[in-house]
């Protein structure tokens, strides 16, 4: 090793710069850059000052509204960050691993056979594995209140989000039941989709092709995990999935069995317990406020879906 | 000069902590952005290093020179670990900071975080052959340019255990580096668009979402 520590660092990074791509660096959106700053300047200004060393200001009130940007952007996880392993350029493979796809008909026999269930406002719990919890109530007529770390309850406009916008509970009560039928209504919804059109760096527009079939899948994952379909459209919703050419079997967890989807882009993840027929996790997961966006943005984050009806809305 | 900011700060001088905002911000976006692999995640480890910075500017040592930077990059390096506990300690402080408003400008944004994100994906798979305490190290000391002592500061860890854990993930990586095809290196700095795929060696594939799973 070099005896000078300066010299010896510059050696390792050169040597480590050579090793892993540089990452990206870029400036925060200079509004953000103010508004951040102005939040802190403001929340330093009219807290009261802890004195320096000694434990922070316990405040329990978990208040929400942490990410909503978050939640409208970073919450769509569709593809981590691992690409399917090189068979682009190559004939697409027929069809994926036996045992993904039983596995996605095992859950969607159980899934038609267990009882409707009905209440007052769909519960939706979403806590990803690393960084958000969201909750939402959408009441049967679309309206919507949620909450974000379990802080205070707010309303929101949304409602049940499938194919190109909000549906009515009634629409999703009486989707098509047959897994073609019910692909062909969510890809003819998603082409009711303007074009994504991006701007890249070096100013040219580029149209993102392939973004509505990503939505189409996300959909049904949504089908199947956040949505109240009724048990025959949630085992369409399984038939359907299990025709992608892409599923595999990954193994067994602690909550199921894990399986993932490969799109030509990326790969989805889930976590299908077969003897209930619920998906217990999902890398896939639309948030249902604010704009959905293409598998490209996905962060990879795991994320643990709970859906029910209850009566309640608490608070 | 840094002493002076120091000992402002210390005690609590709003004006020099917007100072230190402006002159960091952009750091910890970019440090907070490669340990989280998502610039929204930045955005709040943003807020929350700030906020800790303030909170903890009591143990600011202002008996020592240079920048506060390795210090507000080690509160990141913390906030970053666990964005989850860090918002909660500021719960009550994030209700209220607005959000970006994501729908005028985001499609324009599209293109530049696929990029971003498909580098940093690469970045990661080969992160993901290391353990946390030498990515985090490999951040600050390759990427965010801090030295050995400032690293240390920055982490809290002696000197040495910065220089070691170092060169563990020089290692590792020479490692996986040599069990790669050839090919494969000159692609891994024009990620992922093409056909041009980057055959990563599959042992280091790991998944972020694994990696946060631990």
């Amino acid at each position: 090793m070099n005896a000078n520590p300066r010299q010896a660092l510059s050696d390792a990074r050169a040597d480590l710069a050579g090793l892993v791509p540089a990452p990206a660096e870029r400036d925060l959106p200079s509004d953000r850059h103010r508004s951040i700053q102005e939040f802190v300047m403001d929340h330093i200004q009219s807290a009261p000052d802890p004195a320096p060393r000694r434990a922070p200001r316990r405040r329990l009130i978990l208040a929400s509204a942490l990410t909503v940007a978050v939640a409208a952007t970073a919450t769509v996880v569709l593809v981590g960050v691992n690409q399917p392993e090189g068979r682009r350029g190559g004939p697409a493979r027929a069809s994926g691993d036996a045992s993904g796809r039983e596995i996605l008909l095992a859950a969607a026999t159980t899934a038609e056979q267990a009882p409707e269930t009905a209440g007052t406002y769909w519960h939706v719990r979403a806590e990803s594995d690393y960084y958000y919890l969201d909750e939402r109530w959408i009441r049967r007529d679309g309206r919507t209140w949620f909450r974000l770390y379990g802080g205070k309850i707010k309303e929101q406009k949304s409602g049940f989000l499938l194919g190109a916008g909000a549906v009515s509970l009634q629409q999703i009560q009486t989707l098509p039941t047959d897994p073609a039928a019910l692909r062909e209504w969510l890809t003819a919804e998603n082409h009711k989709r303007p074009p994504l059109t991006v701007k890249r760096s070096d100013g040219t527009l580029e149209k993102v092709s392939g973004f509505r079939e990503e939505f189409v899948l996300s959909d049904l994952i949504a089908l199947v995990t956040r949505l109240p379909a009724p048990p025959k459209v949630r085992a369409a919703a399984f038939q359907a999935l299990a025709t992608y050419p892409g599923v595999k079997s990954t193994g067994v967890t602690g909550q199921g069995q894990s399986l993932s989807i490969d799109l030509s882009r990326g790969r989805v993840h889930m976590v299908v317990d077969t003897d209930t027929g619920q998906v217990r996790k999902t890398t896939s997961f639309h948030t249902f406020d604010g704009p959905r966006v293409p598998a490209e943005l996905a962060n990879g984050v795991a994320t643990t879906i709970t859906a029910e009806w209850t009566d309640r809305l608490p608070g | 000069m840094e002493k002076n900011v120091r000992a402002r700060i210390r005690a609590g001088d709003p004006e020099a902590f917007r100072e230190l905002f402006d002159d960091h911000a952009r750091s910890v976006y970019n440090h907070g952005f490669r340990l989280t692999g998502d610039w929204s995640v930045a955005e709040d480890v943003v807020s929350l290093t700030f906020l800790e910075a303030w909170r903890l500017r009591g143990r600011i040592d202002v008996g020592a020179d240079g920048s506060l930077r390795p210090w507000l990059l080690g509160i990141a390096t913390n906030v970053a670990r666990n964005v989850r506990r860090a918002a909660r300690r500021h719960a009550g402080a994030l209700a209220r900071l607005p959000r970006a408003e994501v729908v005028p400008d985001f499609a324009e944004e599209i293109a530049g975080r696929i990029r971003d994100r498909e580098r940093i994906a690469l970045v990661r798979r080969a992160l993901a052959a290391l353990r946390q305490p030498e990515r985090e190290v490999l951040a600050l000391c390759v990427w965010s340019g801090l030295d050995y002592a400032e690293a240390a500061v920055a982490l809290g860890v002696p000197v040495g255990t910065v220089r070691s854990r170092l060169s563990r993930a020089r290692a590792k990586l020479h490692t996986l580096v040599a069990d790669r095809s050839p090919a494969a290196a000159g692609e891994d700095r024009e990620p992922a668009r093409s056909r041009g795929q980057v055959s990563v060696d599959r042992t280091i594939a790991v998944r972020f979402a694994q990696e946060n799973t631990r």
